[in-house]
């Protein structure tokens, strides 16, 4: 099991319109797994995973015992369970006591993560009203990961937060578009890498940071700047409120330090009135007074969003600390934010050619589904039929073809390497390849149509002048009933098929390789002839369907399995086959993608 | 606040300690959940204060009682009366019918623990006047819990909790008709008993003993690996009668299992299953 990323959500009271804001972000590629453990209660009648999944590109699951984690998928921890996860991704849950008065517990799960998952493991601590995660959200830290906390002004209720960043120094405190900026940006590289650039601050501007001084006494603002102008920032000085408004308005400091009692324009004013502004509200700043002491006063200085309040006469280990914490802040912010514009950006073109691309794309799928017979033709050749064509995306390199010519039927199932718009454009190419081997060098036996085919192809795709030679190639069954004689003939490069004859199943293989442009000018095919019955069945099918990914263990579906799904049902009407056939797969496939076209046939005599 | 110890049970220390247990009691833990079972022996060295392994095992094979204290700690053991209601409101719409053709019911809690959840059916029973024709095998690993279970005798505080549940499970009485409030202790009512039968198995080890027209086994396949919980459910598929139920826990599955296809749903919010036939 190749060993992901994961991004695991923490929160109570508040948190869901918290992930609610960040989920609609996530794109359906995105690498890692999403997991959110709230407090919540345990109701059969409210599903939070139905609310989440309204807004997200990828599924979201509420999670059962013994489910394993995948990329691109977000797990909703059920209520009332503890969740625990070992190093495989195995997610088991637990009804044992509630611990911190919660099940699940947010520590108990952040710690499971922290040992499986280490530095491959992003944590989001949110808001909440007690202080489950915390604890373990330090764990994390010491294990490698990458802890996040939700900045407390942005909570709506911040007990959960300032109970971590009361307990340690989390890597970063960041607000919701900050997080969803964080969480799309580290989708560009491999987690533990992401991670660790942000732990050690790989900034993407390396200018010095330039911090604003402002106290209406010059004697204070000089001693102030001996003491920071040797720690490696810009200072700039103001003497009053006005001043610093002015100031700010122009340059983008990465901390403000403010006096509070100043004449005329006291400190929290000018917070105020920089908190209104765009260019300025998310400056940190931090309040120095000699009111440090007064409880109040803090309170209201808080209340306007500063980082801290410090008392004069100002200790320097500790003003120099604090600066460290608002630099951290801001440059996260501004990194945030250039992500941010060039992500919109991208976003917004994207969408025009995407819309552009998807109207000439339905537009193919009609000419391609143009070539294939219709059910009535199929229906009136074969006493029964069905056929599965599912694209992996809305056009692909599966193909069939059926004709009728004289008292013979030749009907032929193709696969062209590569899907979408390059494997289409293949099958439209071969399928006018073996109209006209069929009807203009009238050829119907299946192992000459095979090996005409093969000509064709060299013909087609190897350029001796420009050296340019097409790799992708094709796989065929080749068929043609003689109706009269009740005889079959089969030829295959690369594809086999089954028969159900009189109800006993046999596998029949025709030559193992492909045609490509590399294959020999003498290429010669096996040629297989039986008796058809009637009530005899024919399978043919594209490699899509047994190399399909999914199971209990990400296994390739097999020829195996296909042939037991089949012979299982071989006795039944073929529409009652399609539908096993078809569940059986999607079963199979559950939380997979679809790997490649599917495409099979059944054709009953 | 759990108290912090200085032991750190790491995946190796489990390992000692399922092999310690199998060897000197018989116990086969090892196809457990290793992480919900790593979490029990972090909680039992926590809560004895224990800060040397190697002291560990030495006074667990000198000590049985001490070793029997570990095993009874190591299963899961919290349940309450008609936990989920909405559980037991389908029982009462979906199940009740069924069971009332029956001529005799025959009902297997695996896993029963201290019992509350036996109590709740047995009650359930009684007021579809189905409780007479029934006989409840109730079971569990941990002889102890059982004779909690049997004794029917529970802590009054987390009953105030249990008729809120009662009466969401669509219950038309009150449940404080079916106990007595003795000594600041809740006795459950010696009828309920009457048709009870509690026994220890241990679902590891232990093969099939009779035929069921109802399983109830909630909560209880959490803590085994898959393969085990593949094994539990052949277990209960053999000891189902022609018709039977499966009632396991509505965030557990039958998805993959070998008897995935041989069931077919009844419930899928509270995953109750039927045999088919």
């Amino acid at each position: 099991m190749e060993k992901e990323g994961v991004i695991i959500f923490g929160g109570s009271a508040g948190s869901i319109e918290v992930i609610m804001n960040i989920f609609p972000f996530i794109p359906a590629n995105y690498p890692f797994a999403i997991v959110v453990v709230l407090h919540r209660k345990n109701t059969a009648e409210y599903h939070l995973e139905d609310v989440l999944s309204r807004n997200s590109n990828i599924p979201v699951i509420e999670i059962q015992d013994k489910m394993q984690l995948k990329p691109a998928h977000i797990y909703i921890a059920p209520g009332d369970y503890h969740l625990l996860v070992d190093d495989t991704g195995l997610f088991t849950l637990d009804y044992s006591e509630k611990i911190n008065f919660s099940r699940p517990s947010i520590d108990l799960t952040f710690e499971c993560f922290a040992n499986a998952f280490g530095n491959r493991c992003i944590a989001v601590l949110l808001s909440g009203a007690n202080s489950d995660g915390a604890k373990s959200l330090k764990i994390i830290q010491d294990n490698g990961g990458l802890t996040i906390v939700q900045s407390p002004e942005s909570a709506k209720v911040a007990i959960m937060p300032m109970s971590a960043i009361n307990l340690f120094s989390p890597d970063v405190i960041a607000d919701i578009p900050e997080i969803s900026g964080m969480l799309l940006e580290a989708s560009k590289y491999p987690i533990s890498h992401y991670i660790s650039q942000i732990k050690h601050g790989d900034e993407l501007n390396n200018s010095l940071p330039i911090i604003l001084i402002v106290d209406d006494l010059e004697d204070n603002l000089f001693s102030l700047n001996a003491v920071l102008k040797f720690e490696g920032y810009i200072i700039h000085l103001a003497n009053s409120g006005a001043l610093a408004i002015e100031m700010a308005m122009k340059q983008q400091y990465d901390c403000i330090v403010l006096d509070v009692q100043m004449p005329k324009m006291d400190g929290f004013e000018v917070a105020n009135i920089l908190s209104q502004n765009d260019f300025t509200k998310n400056i940190p700043f931090i309040f120095l007074s000699a009111l440090g002491s007064d409880k109040e006063k803090v309170l209201e200085g808080m209340d306007s969003g500063a980082i801290d309040f410090l008392a004069k006469p100002v200790d320097p280990p500790l003003i120099k600390a604090k600066l460290k914490l608002c630099i951290k802040l801001s440059s996260k912010y501004k990194n945030s934010k250039i992500l941010f514009n060039t992500i919109k950006e991208e976003h917004s073109s994207l969408k025009e050619v995407n819309s552009d691309f998807a109207a000439s794309l339905r537009y193919a799928q009609n000419i391609q589904q143009a070539i294939l017979p219709a059910a009535e033709v199929l229906n009136y050749l074969f006493k029964d039929n069905f056929v599965i064509f599912r694209p992996k995306e809305s056009i692909g390199g599966d193909f069939y073809l059926v004709k009728e010519i004289g008292n013979k039927i030749i009907f032929i199932c193709g696969d062209c390497t590569g899907h979408g718009v390059p494997g289409a454009m293949m099958t439209m190419i071969t399928h006018n390849i073996i109209n006209n081997i069929i009807d203009n060098n009238k050829k119907v036996v299946p192992n000459l149509i095979l090996e005409d085919i093969a000509n064709e192809y060299i013909k087609a795709f190897k350029n001796e002048i420009s050296n340019i030679t097409i790799q992708d190639g094709l796989e065929l069954a080749v068929c043609t009933y003689y109706k009269k004689e009740k005889k079959m003939q089969y030829a295959g490069a690369g594809r086999p098929i089954f028969i159900v004859k009189q109800g006993i199943m046999e596998f029949l293989k025709g030559n193992s390789t492909g045609i490509n442009a590399h294959i020999s000018k003498n290429v010669k095919f096996t040629l297989k002839e039986f008796m058809i019955d009637e009530g005899d069945q024919i399978y043919l099918y594209s490699d899509g369907i047994v190399d399909q990914f999914g199971g209990p263990k990400d296994k390739r579906f097999t020829t195996k399995r296909f042939a037991h799904v089949l012979a299982s049902c071989s006795n039944l009407t073929m529409t009652e086959q399609k539908e096993i056939i078809e569940n059986s797969i999607l079963n199979w496939k559950l939380g997979f993608d679809q790997i490649d076209d599917i495409l099979v046939m059944g054709l009953k005599f | 606040m759990t108290s912090i110890s200085t032991l750190k049970i790491g995946p190796s220390e489990v390992d000692e300690l399922i092999m310690l247990i199998n060897d000197y009691s018989g116990y086969d833990f090892s196809d457990y959940s290793m992480q919900s079972l790593h979490r029990r022996f972090q909680r039992y060295v926590d809560l004895n204060k224990i800060a040397d392994f190697k002291q560990l095992l030495q006074d667990l094979m000198n000590d049985s009682p001490m070793l029997n204290n570990l095993i009874e700690e190591l299963t899961v053991n919290v349940t309450e009366i008609f936990r989920d209601p909405s559980f037991f409101a389908a029982v009462r719409s979906e199940l009740v019918p069924q069971l009332n053709k029956l001529p005799l019911i025959k009902i297997w809690h695996a896993g029963c623990s201290t019992g509350e959840e036996v109590y709740s059916m047995a009650i359930l029973l009684k007021e579809y006047n189905l409780f007479d024709k029934s006989i409840i095998y109730a079971t569990d690993i941990n002889q102890t819990v059982l004779d909690i279970a049997k004794s029917g005798k529970y802590n009054i505080e987390s009953f105030k909790e249990n008729e809120i549940n009662y009466i969401e499970s669509t219950g038309n009485k009150k449940l404080s008709d079916y106990y007595t409030v003795l000594n600041g202790e809740v006795l459950m009512n010696d009828d309920l008993k009457s048709k009870i039968i509690f026994s220890t198995h241990n679902l590891v080890s232990d093969k099939v003993f009779n035929h069921f027209d109802l399983i109830v086994c909630r909560n209880v396949l959490i803590y085994f690996n898959k393969s085990l919980q593949d094994n539990v459910l052949q277990l209960f598929y053999d000891s189902l009668t022609e018709n039977g139920i499966l009632a396991i826990g509505s965030k557990e599955t039958l998805m993959f299992s070998p008897i995935e296809s041989k069931m077919q749903v009844v419930n899928a919010n509270w995953k109750i299953w039927k045999k088919k036939v």
